[in-house]
């Protein structure tokens, strides 16, 4: 089994290069001069992802050695996922400009939807092939039964994400004396 | 005759106006344009294949729609009464089909999470792309009381990212609130 401290510098790994502005702005609430500070999505995420790694090193049981490379290439798992879910959206949002409301549709638009249209499914196809790559470099880590628990860790793992928030809702709205 | 109140105009949509609704109507262009109105949002509604949801969502459903009359101040009174509950109702109706369709594979316009370009060392600012969109909090609100193994026998499945899509609705309080919530389940001894 893992030794704690191994863990707990991966977790700071992952927290490293905006997670520590969240913590400072959190142990300085204390005079709550201006309302909560911003928090941006890239500091939120560091704190789901060190999250996610906390959990993955208990359920994995993976050795102390192989860790620190586990963390790195399920970072680069995350951030191609990431990367297609962010450029996937921004062409649809595209598309959506284009052919929302047909009305507005001038000459050249057509083209633009083609050359939009092409770049969803260059990234779909892209996606597919890095998203495999960075599949097997976890997957070279760890033993068929390990496979497994990751394949199952990761569902598990965005219920319990999806719990966390609503739970934060929750308190929030409890903290505030009532529904929001 | 005044024109047509929100409530009159919901009847003549289904049928049930009164014979004076019925005449003012074929007098007056302005009640003919907001009742062509409610019947093309009506219309809209109908339009979207909407799978019959569990019970848990109709609780929750509910539970919304009477917060969100009583959020009305009690004062408000006359033939707007029945608009802001109607506003209300109809919008719920309208995120939770697109939340519903949306998990049928179509994509809704939600937020969708914060990819982050780690990768090159630059953080990029995505809260401009992704447009506001309740209908992932019905999802992230229902995952509290939800039984995922029934769910998932049921074909309901959340895909890696799901989350991060809900992550980017949080207000500021909200998200420090899950930032407390994420530390002490990483046990201080994990902060340096």
């Amino acid at each position: 089994m893992m030794r704690r401290q191994a863990v707990v510098i991966a977790v700071v790994i992952m927290l490293a290069g905006g997670g520590m502005v969240a913590q400072e702005a959190l142990s300085t609430q204390g005079g709550r001069t201006a309302g909560p500070p911003v928090l941006t999505p890239g500091e939120i995420q560091r704190w789901l992802d060190a999250y996610t790694v906390l959990n993955a090193a208990e359920q994995l049981e993976l050795s102390e050695d192989r860790f620190p490379e586990f963390v790195a290439r399920l970072k680069a798992l995350q951030t191609v996922r990431r990367h297609h879910q962010q450029t996937r959206q921004q062409l649809l949002n595209d598309l959506r400009m284009l052919v929302g409301r047909p009305r507005t549709m001038v000459k050249g638009d057509e083209a633009q939807v083609q050359n939009r249209l092409q770049a969803l499914r260059d990234l779909e196809a892209r996606t597919a092939g890095e998203l495999q790559k960075t599949y097997d470099g976890v997957d070279e880590l760890l033993d068929p039964v390990q496979r497994a628990r990751f394949r199952l860790f990761e569902d598990e793992m965005e219920r319990r994400k999806l719990d966390l928030l609503s739970r934060a809702r929750r308190l929030n709205q409890a903290r505030r004396g009532g529904p929001g | 005759m005044k024109h047509l109140d929100a409530g009159q105009l919901v009847d003549l949509l289904d049928g049930g106006g009164t014979a004076a609704a019925e005449r003012h109507l074929g007098t007056c262009a302005r009640c003919r344009e907001q009742l062509d109105a409610l019947k093309r949002m009506d219309a809209l509604v109908s339009s979207v294949e909407v799978p019959e949801p569990s019970p848990l969502f109709w609780t929750h459903l509910s539970a919304r729609v009477r917060e969100g009359a009583a959020a009305v101040p009690s004062a408000r009174k006359g033939p707007w009464r029945w608009v802001v509950p109607l506003a209300v109702a109809a919008t719920l109706l309208v995120v939770a089909g697109r939340g519903w369709v949306s998990r049928g594979g179509v994509e809704s316009e939600g937020r969708v999470p914060s990819a982050i370009a780690e990768s090159s060392g630059v953080e990029r600012d995505v809260s401009g792309l992704f447009a506001e969109d309740g209908s992932w909090w019905i999802l992230a609100e229902a995952s509290a009381d939800l039984d995922w193994d029934e769910a998932a026998e049921a074909g309901f499945a959340v895909a890696p990212g799901a989350a991060d899509r809900a992550v980017l609705q949080l207000t500021r309080e909200e998200q420090q609130e899950l930032v407390r919530i994420l530390r002490a389940e990483l046990g201080d001894g994990v902060m340096p």
